[in-house]
């Protein structure tokens, strides 16, 4: 009554913006007891809250339940906020959604359109692979339902049902097929979307709807569904070339003539990327110009988008026509300069791509514009830029540095002309603040350095100034600094020292104090490079050596010791280490040098110090260097190291062809191998004399013996020796290209020779000054093979330089991608088998249940062949046919009592009583199993006590009928005189105090009984005891006989005996409550009874008896009996429930056959299934 | 596939949202991402386009007085998504004059019916205004 509305909560949290947690926290509190509430009204107000509060990410998983039940609720506003609850809260794993199986069925074929729009919007947001199996057949046949309104919408959910359940795919894709051509434009866009998503997945299996497609395209006026069927062909024309032909006249007509963006864009993308150009034929050309001046206009027009997605699509263009895209180069470096970021980093991409050696300096110019302020850009590096722009976000200006650094390195720096220019670049980039891009900068600065000697002395200038540059230390405390970059500038003054100009400075810049402060890798390189620099000048004052120099270079060298000290107090380790040992070199030196008169030239300490460092020059390593380590002699990788198994040694063959033939460069190293044995005598190679080849096939076979990777091919079926004789999958035949020297070098020179000309041409034509680089020799391993494959790549590599390299940022993975790997494996070309249907299920699924049901299925086939078997003995034991029994064996009445069954499923009570009122066909033969027909949870009579006077019979009867009441029993005793003389008398019988029991009724009963007479009493108690395994109830037996007699007995009270008689359950009702309460049977236990099957009674019989043993031991009521198995359920007094299943199976043979009936009992208290199942195991 | 709609105001408050794949994120972590989207939507300016990427998902979003309407996509179309955005707000406005914060606010599940019978299972349902706009009860 009084409970917030949603409207409340939100006025709530808005008045409340001060402490709107503890508000919310608060409502959450209100809201955990409203759904508790009994009215539906109210659970359904606490869920709308609920899911509101969801929105803001508050968990409401902890309610799933509760959706459940307002979901369920007839009325339709709650069954709305109930799915809208459903749909904003349920995951896969939601384990409610198991309840929701018979719910969605049922609400989906509600003839109310809403509800089954309500239903299916749900459906799209929690369908699980099992609810998809199930409803599948439901939503298919829905597909031709009356109204447009529910089609649409249902041809959309079929694609999440396809999702979670491959196999619907295949089965109803015919009927999906044909919403093509739908009356409804809403169905027909609806199916023109799911196949143009299913497509993405697996394009082939749509290609036969390309006619409907097509129809479809040139009819249709609806601009969303002409962007899905475009995109839809887009998929399918790489598959089908020939599609391209067909459409290019739609397609052209509709760029040129559509007035929507939307619809342009992807006539325009399709074209692109679905391979239109490759098999358009003539009119490729025009047509990729009318595209390229389509995105002309996207890019000239002042609308953003527009201009966003035409860079995006001349990205896409630029794979293919790299000189169509060229030729809007102004447009796209305008939009470099665009003050949208995203625009910008679009058209960067597409720069990236275009970059020559002609226009590579003009494009790195303008991208290093946007990382400093214009007149700077090619200023003076070392001079300290301003603070960066609040504009430009560090992210972007990083994400600059690291295309310029693409574009200039990638192809090995195939389009710098000018390394000094580059250097100069990344020089001026070490100075662009707050970005951290420094280890980049220092391995392309070293790279460089390393690889282009021309370019060395003028590296170490630049180097000298940026370790000169006091400023420059001072980045060292900034988060985001390039200071890492002076690791490069260290290492390459020491190692080009040469080219330094005043070493003695360069010492003093690097022995600042400033240097401690650098990271540790950088101190220990600088230690190093110290000395490095320190040798080389030794080396170069020992030509005009006098007394001046020798006092100068002492002094300078004191200096240096001193401050060395420095880094011997470094934490690291390294940096102490190399410090420790440089320090030792000084002092070693200051002792030798000042004691020497100068006259004497220098002193030999100093004479072999460059030596120590300067030993010789380093190159860089070739790329393929490691390919290029020739195998050594005698070096076999094909022999065996240990001898090979010997069962492993059959089937050979294939490998050889897989492994040899397709990769190349085994071949060709096999060839280069040759070549060097052989010289210009490779061609003769094909004649090669048979015994050789003979020889070395075996050779070969006999090595490939017992290998376990080995996998026979088909001709496995060829017996070995015949293998041997007409072996042609041998690896000499197989003809390969043949690769003589004559044809090979010469291409390869010219090749080389061509690509070095056009290199220098393209040097000299790029204006007077920068000289050709000249690279530093590579190192490849003494005598590297140059082999071929090497010099094929070289050729594919140039090619490669050509081709658009696409700079790939750090892409993020798609937090929604949650692509389903199955459904692409879907093969729709395969026509649908008989044996293939949807799943039809009518009942609420368990995993359990469904368990249940494969067994039952496999159970019914197994019946019915024991049918068969059983009317086979019917035949000849027709006429033993059981009287008494109301199941008669004849077929006939076989079909009259499924047709009870399905009788007692709609007449539910009487049925089930019907049921169990079939009388046991044993009478009186076994003792224990009288029945009374009229009563059947009557007390069946069991055996108290007997001696030779008298026999008791006791029956146990629950009084109480009502659930929760306490349980009274009434214990029946009868008595009979078994001597046929003598009378007993004072027979008394006095239940012992116990505290489980408590009497009722307090008069015993004395009596007398005469010769075979026979008297009942009968006592009361109230049960104190929860009902368990072993309750007994002792006895005392008073009587007098020839004398006095007493003795003790006691009863068993079985948990049996508190079953309610009335609670009884329709099969439906049973499934709902399992559906709802299953969690709650958590209890299990089963009893196997063995029955035997005499040679006269049929099979069916010995289970009815069976069954209904089990039931009136149990008194469990039968709820449903299906083939193989029967369902029961009880309920005690104590409100406990048990479900039980039985199942049978037949053993043994033909003669001596027996029926194992097994009774699995779920139940909602442990000790009452184990006591329930001990009963049943005891019955027989 | 639309991967999901977004309604936030100027202070990135959440005001409608709706995923195609629910189980993708959850709770906390999907409150941080709306809000770094949002964030970024708003900040990007009148001059800049309406199309981005964020953490690899296309966003199409477009501004309607202090609303802004957030659309993630994977393989769309991203003008069709423009024009996604532009007809839903129309299909509110069939049902509520001039939209508003508090008219979402305070009719969110309204909103969520509106958005039902527009969007389902990530594909577009109804392209006609008259038709999308659903029979209220």
């Amino acid at each position: 009554m009084f409970e917030k509305s949603l409207t409340d909560l939100i006025r709530g949290i808005r008045a409340n913006k001060k402490n709107e947690q503890k508000y919310i926290s608060a409502c959450l509190q209100e809201i955990r007891n409203e759904v508790k509430a009994n009215d539906i009204d109210v659970k359904a107000n606490a869920i709308a809250k609920l899911t509101y509060l969801q929105m803001f990410g508050y968990d409401m998983s902890w309610a799933s339940f509760h959706v459940v039940e307002v979901m369920s609720s007839p009325k339709f506003l709650h069954k709305r906020t109930g799915y809208l609850a459903a749909a904003q809260s349920f995951q896969q794993d939601t384990d409610v959604l198991m309840l929701c199986t018979n719910l969605t069925k049922k609400d989906i074929a509600s003839p109310i359109a809403l509800d089954v729009s309500v239903t299916i919007n749900g459906l799209s947001h929690f369908l699980t692979p099992d609810l998809a199996q199930v409803l599948c057949q439901d939503l298919v046949s829905m597909l031709n339902h009356s109204k447009p309104y529910i089609r649409k919408k249902v041809v959309l959910v079929l694609y999440k049902v396809f999702l979670k359940f491959p196999d619907g795919l295949r089965l109803s894709f015919p009927r999906l097929k044909d919403k093509l051509e739908d009356p409804d434009p809403s169905v027909v866009s609806a199916a023109v979307n799911v196949i143009c998503e299913l497509a993405r997945k697996n394009p082939k299996n749509y290609l036969s709807l390309a006619p409907q497609l097509y129809k479809l395209l040139t009819t249709s006026s609806n601009n969303w569904m002409l962007i899905k069927i475009i995109k839809l062909f887009g998929a399918l024309t790489p598959l089908e070339p020939r599609l391209v032909k067909k459409l290019l006249p739609s397609i052209t007509s509709l760029i040129q003539t559509t007035p929507a963006m939307s619809l342009l864009y992807e006539c325009i993308y399709t074209v692109i990327i679905g391979g239109f150009f490759e098999h358009a034929g003539d009119a490729a050309n025009s047509l990729a110009a009318t595209c390229a001046n389509k995105l002309r206009t996207f890019l000239e027009d002042p609308d953003q988008n527009l201009k966003y997605i035409g860079l995006l699509a001349m990205g896409r263009l630029l794979e293919t026509h790299p000189r169509l895209v060229a030729e809007h180069r102004d447009l796209i470096m305008e939009c470099i300069d665009d003050a949208d970021l995203s625009i910008r980093l679009r058209a960067l991409d597409i720069v990236v791509g275009m970059v020559n050696r002609k226009n590579l300096v003009d494009i790195v110019k303008r991208l290093v514009a946007h990382l400093v302020p214009a007149n700077d850009a090619d200023g003076d590096p070392s001079s300290s830029f301003p603070p960066p722009s609040a504009v430009v976000d560090p992210q972007y200006r990083a994400d600059i540095i690291h295309r310029i650094i693409f574009i200039c390195s990638q192809n090995s720096y195939h389009n710098v002309t000018n390394f000094e220019w580059y250097i100069t670049i990344l020089v001026g980039l070490t100075y662009v603040p707050d970005v951290s891009v420094g280890d980049l900068l220092t391995s392309q600065i070293m790279d460089v350095g390393v690889r282009v000697k021309s370019a060395r002395e003028f590296s170490v200038k630049q180097m000298f100034r940026i370790l000169s540059d006091k400023h420059f230390y001072e980045n060292v405390n900034l988060r985001n600094s390039n200071i890492d970059v002076l690791y490069a500038a260290a290492w390459i003054c020491g190692e080009y020292s040469r080219f330094l100009e005043d070493i003695p400075a360069t010492l003093e810049c690097m022995l600042n104090p400033a240097v401690i402060k650098l990271p540790a890798s950088t101190q220990a390189v600088f230690v190093q490079n110290i000395i490095k620099i320190y040798s080389y000048w030794i080396q170069s004052l020992a030509e005009d050596w006098n007394f001046e120099v020798q006092s100068e270079f002492v002094k300078i060298t004191e200096i240096i010791q001193e401050k060395i000290l420095m880094f011997c107090r470094s934490a690291d380790l390294e940096v102490q280490e190399r410090a420790m040992n440089v320090r030792e070199i000084f002092a070693l030196i200051l002792e030798r040098v000042p004691n020497e008169p100068a006259a004497n030239g220098m002193h030999s300490v100093l004479a072999e110090m460059p030596n120590l460092f300067c030993a010789y020059e380093l190159n860089p390593v070739a790329p393929k260097a490691q390919k290029k380590v020739p195998i050594p002699e005698g070096l076999d990788l094909d022999r065996w190291i240990n001898e090979p198994l010997p069962e492993l040694t059959d089937d050979s063959d294939l490998e050889d062809r897989s492994l040899s033939t397709p990769s190349i460069e085994y071949e060709s190293s096999e060839k280069a191998t040759k070549r060097r044995k052989k010289g210009r005598k490779v061609e003769v190679d094909s004649s090669d004399d048979e015994d050789e080849k003979v020889r070395r096939r075996n050779a070969r076979m006999e090595a490939r013996k017992g290998d376990p990777f080995y996998i026979m091919s088909d001709t496995k079926a060829k017996s070995p020796a015949n293998r041997l004789d007409n072996d042609i999958d041998d690896v000499d035949s197989i003809p390969i290209v043949k690769l003589t020297m004559d044809d090979f070098d010469p291409v390869g020179k010219k090749g080389q020779k061509k690509t070095k000309k056009s290199k220098s041409k393209s040097r000299r034509a790029a204006s007077p000054p920068p000289p050709p680089p000249v690279y530093a020799e590579e190192d490849a391993p003494e005598n590297a093979a140059p082999d071929s494959a090497d010099e094929e790549e070289t050729k594919k590599g140039a090619k490669l330089g050509k081709k658009f390299t696409a700079y790939r940022g750090n892409a993020s993975s798609n937090v929604f991608s949650s692509e389903d790997v199955s459904l692409n494996s879907v093969d729709l070309s395969q026509p649908v088998g008989e044996d293939e249907k949807l799943p039809q299920l009518q009942a609420y699924m368990s995993p359990e249940e469904v368990q249940r049901r494969e067994q039952m299925r496999f159970k019914a086939e197994r019946k019915a062949a024991l049918e068969s078997k059983a009317s086979e003995k019917k035949l000849k034991s027709a006429e033993k046919a059981h009287k008494s029994s109301k199941k008669s064996t004849s077929k006939s009445e076989k079909v009259e009592s499924g047709k009870k069954k399905k009788k007692s499923s709609s007449k539910k009570k009487s049925a089930v009583e019907d049921e169990l009122s079939i009388p046991s066909p044993h009478d009186d033969g076994i003792s224990a199993v009288s029945v009374d027909v009229e009563q059947p949870w009557g007390p069946s009579l069991e055996a108290a006590f007997n001696n030779d006077d008298l026999e008791i019979m006791y029956g146990i009867k629950l009084l109480t009928q009502q659930e929760g009441d306490t349980p009274c029993i009434e214990v029946k005793y009868v008595i009979t005189n078994k001597s046929s003389t003598s009378t007993l008398e004072n027979i008394q019988l006095t239940p012992t105090e116990s505290v489980d029991f408590e009497r009722v009724d307090s008069d015993n009963v004395t009596s007398s009984l005469t010769p075979h007479a026979t008297a009942e009493t009968s006592y009361r108690f109230n049960v104190k005891a929860a009902p368990q395994q072993s309750l007994a109830m002792s006895f005392q037996l008073q009587y007098d006989a020839e004398s006095s007699q007493a003795e003790t007995f006691s009863i068993e009270v079985t948990v049996a005996t508190f079953m309610l008689e009335n609670a009884q359950l329709d099969p439906s009702g049973f499934a709902d409550m399992l559906a709802s309460r299953g969690h709650e049977f958590g209890h299990r236990s089963s009893a196997t009874v063995i029955l035997p099957i005499p040679n006269d009674k049929p099979v069916e019989e010995v289970l009815m008896q069976g069954l209904e043993m089990i039931s009136r031991t149990t008194r469990l009521h039968v709820v449903e009996m299906v083939p193989g198995a029967a369902s029961l359920y009880g309920k005690s007094v104590q409100g406990i429930e048990v479900a039980g299943l039985l199942k049978y199976s037949i053993t043994g043979e033909e003669e001596d056959q027996s029926a194992a009936m097994r009774l699995e009992i779920k139940c909602t208290d442990g000790d009452f299934a184990d006591a329930l199942a001990a009963k049943v195991s005891n019955m027989s | 596939m639309i991967s999901f709609i977004l309604i936030v105001n100027k202070q990135s408050q959440t005001r409608f949202s709706k995923y195609s794949h629910p189980c993708t994120i959850q709770h906390q972590q999907r409150s941080d991402f709306e809000l770094g989207l949002s964030r970024e939507c708003i900040q990007r300016e009148g001059h800049q386009n309406y199309i981005f990427n964020y953490h690899g998902v296309g966003i199409a979003h477009r501004r309607y007085a202090s609303l802004y309407f957030i659309l993630g996509f994977a393989d769309e179309n991203p003008f069709a998504m423009l024009e996604l955005i532009q007809f839903c707000v129309e299909c509110l406005e069939e049902q509520v004059d001039r939209v508003s914060e508090l008219d979402i606010l305070f009719n969110l599940d309204k909103v969520h019916v509106i958005m039902d019978e527009i969007i389902l299972n990530g594909m577009l349902v109804e392209s006609n205004r008259k038709r999308a706009a659903p029979q209220m009860t």
